[in-house]
């Protein structure tokens, strides 16, 4: 039986399907699977449902035209502003968009690993989430691939018969066909390590019929277990392992990098427009060899001032009392 | 969400450090208790000695009634139990609680494996109740075995357990027919005993984490003791190796194997002649008193304790690298 489930970024990539439920680890601009995304859009993936958040792995996607529908509850780039592609798309009537609560994401996510239907809240009780007028779920049903991943209805008021809550909702669960994490290090049988938050990757994982891993580092199996209390998610969720360095610039990774901010700051610049994006891309994306490609771009003395200081796990603005 | 599941008026103290007999006093009398880990690993088990000790009544403990919570009831402490595991692994069922249960002295509410960590899983998150399909077709939905009733008129905070046991109702999200909805597993407190603290209470374990990630969530108060106390400091240079987080913890209280007789991972194994003494002591009323006096009751102090089971004893369990047990050859 073949254990190692180390796959080239271009063959894990493959594995994603046109309409797939998919959501893509980390958050905001943290730990994000910007070179899957990047790769994504390089293999031209169509009618995607994201889930979850609409940052920067995201919105490359929803620039790159792969995503028809998204449902999540936060479409920005932390200091960096709205996200410029979503927002535009939005803005066009070109993408569907189903809000949900930022607590709906992490109980949905919760209910979805742990194999429940729904779970009960109050989160978004008197909030515009349950305004039948935003209600876009259908809608996003029409694209997925499987009708099967999203839920029949968006949520269903009832009293609480056990604690004495009042109306409370019921959340379904989410469910995905695609989960994309980048970590600090994996080994070869996919055990999955990571540093500094979680987010809610070790609950994406559990939620998806297929998981791909990209990681800095691969290390062999017999490393990793043997501190398995520091591994955050188990090989046998894991489907595919890919070694990408870098595979999150430009966010930031801790303790491996931080974040390249004039990169973002085009990137938010240029995104504006779709003629903005499509030059960005044919930039950085459209290129002969993918993501080696994209790091011999930036350079190794670019790539060299950002990498992560000890014990920060991020670049201090002062760097040991060296401005 | 609710103030239900909200914590216990924070006790006034810039140090968490206490005794054990000062944490203990903490519990009162018809508390809903969760007792940390399972069966006879990581128990806490000098917390339900000093519990015992200190001669409480009437609490009712969730999860599993194993080793830790079998004294508990022996002793009298313990009225209820909701929960799904009434066993002591290796050594049978849970001599007391078994006896007890028979005589009619003691209430057991039984619900799924999946449910307690499902409903120790909402109650974390300050969900009232959540839906699943584990159960159906059980003895665990049969009204004739339903004792919901008994523990609210137990319960010292009637709030703490769910006006009724479950409901069903058809999935309206992903057509999975009947769902039971399963209320949310609150508790009064919460004790767990782990590998490592630090003085304001963050936790490190070693090995599974069983639920206590859960319950510390789940509980009004919270009470970890541990083999060792070292300086946050420490603990917080490596925070994806803790578990339990500072504010999360009310007591710390420092046991150096405050886990015997069940094991300790990386500390020591389980004293194998210990429980079975323990087992087949508790199967009569006068066997478990002549037990409880030798080993709690006429013990004055969990120092006592450990010089009386001798320093040869205890050393013949430690644990060796790199099991992490004591290993038979």
């Amino acid at each position: 039986m073949k254990t190692s489930k180390v796959v080239s970024l271009k063959e894990a990539i493959q594995e994603v399907r046109d309409g797939d439920v998919i959501l893509t680890g980390g958050i905001v601009e943290n730990r994000r699977p910007v070179a899957a995304s990047m790769e994504m859009v390089r293999q031209k993936k169509k009618n995607l449902v994201l889930i979850g958040t609409c940052s920067l792995s995201d919105d490359i996607l929803v620039g790159g035209g792969c995503v028809e529908a998204y449902r999540g509850c936060y479409t920005s780039n932390g200091a960096f502003g709205i996200s410029p592609n979503m927002k535009r798309r939005t803005e066009e009537g070109t993408i569907i968009t189903d809000e949900i609560g930022h607590i709906d994401y992490c109980l949905g996510l919760m209910a979805g690993q742990a194999g429940l239907p729904f779970v009960a809240s109050k989160t978004d009780i008197g909030t515009d989430v349950l305004n039948p007028a935003y209600d876009n779920l259908s809608k996003t049903a029409e694209v997925a691939r499987d009708k099967t991943m999203l839920p029949n209805k968006k949520y269903v008021l009832m009293e609480d018969p056990f604690f004495g809550m009042g109306t409370i909702q019921l959340l379904p669960a989410i469910k995905l066909d695609v989960c994309i994490c980048h970590v600090q290090m994996a080994g070869e049988e996919g055990t999955v390590r990571i540093d500094g938050s979680l987010t809610f990757d070790h609950l994406g994982a559990l939620c998806a019929k297929k998981v791909i891993i990209t990681a800095e580092q691969i290390v062999p199996e017999s490393y990793i277990r043997q501190d398995p209390n520091r591994n955050c998610i188990p090989c046998t969720s894991v489907d595919m392992v890919v070694e990408v360095p870098w595979g999150a610039h430009p966010g930031q990774v801790y303790n491996c990098y931080d974040m390249d901010i004039p990169f973002l700051q085009e990137y938010a610049k240029m995104c504006a427009t779709q003629e903005g994006f499509d030059k960005w891309a044919a930039q950085w994306i459209f290129n002969q060899n993918g993501h080696w490609d994209y790091l011999d771009k930036l350079g190794v003395s670019r790539l060299e001032k950002l990498r992560a200081l000890p014990p920060y796990g991020y670049v201090p603005r002062n760097k040991g009392g060296v401005k | 969400m609710n103030n239900l599941f909200d914590k216990r008026p924070r006790l006034a103290r810039s140090n968490k450090v206490v005794s054990l007999s000062e944490a203990i006093d903490e519990i009162r009398n018809g508390d809903v208790l969760m007792m940390g880990s399972f069966v006879d690993t990581r128990r806490p088990m000098a917390a339900a000695y000093e519990i015992v000790r200190q001669q409480k009544h009437n609490l009712i403990l969730l999860a599993q009634c194993s080793l830790a919570e079998d004294i508990m009831v022996g002793a009298g402490c313990a009225i209820a139990w909701r929960g799904c595991y009434t066993g002591i692994a290796t050594f049978g069922l849970s001599p007391a609680t078994l006896r007890k249960t028979e005589a009619g002295k003691f209430f057991p509410d039984e619900i799924g494996h999946l449910d307690i960590i499902y409903g120790a899983l909402a109650a974390m998150v300050g969900s009232p109740f959540v839906a699943t399909r584990a159960t159906l077709g059980s003895d665990v939905l049969n009204d004739q075995l339903d004792r919901n009733r008994i523990l609210i008129d137990k319960a010292g905070n009637k709030a703490m357990i769910p006006k009724k046991k479950f409901e069903l109702i058809e999935d309206p999200f992903y057509n999975q027919g009947l769902v039971k909805l399963l209320p949310a597993m609150p508790a009064d407190a919460a004790i767990i005993h782990t590998q490592m603290a630090g003085e304001k209470g963050t936790a490190r374990i070693s090995g599974s984490l069983a639920f206590d990630h859960y319950f510390v969530h789940a509980a009004r108060t919270v009470i970890v003791t541990t083999e060792q106390i070292v300086p946050e400091e420490y603990l917080r240079r490596d925070p994806n190796r803790n578990q339990i987080p500072c504010t999360a913890v009310d007591m710390v209280v420092e046991i150096p194997w405050g886990g015997h007789p069940s094991q300790v991972m990386g500390y020591y194994d389980t004293d194998i002649p210990f429980i079975r003494d323990y087992v087949l002591s508790a199967r009569t009323d006068e066997g478990f008193e002549r037990w409880v006096g030798e080993w709690i009751l006429d013990v004055k102090s969990r120092d006592q304790y450990l010089d009386k089971l001798g320093a040869s004893r205890l050393e013949g369990l430690r644990a060796a690298d790199p099991q992490g047990y004591r290993s038979r050859s």
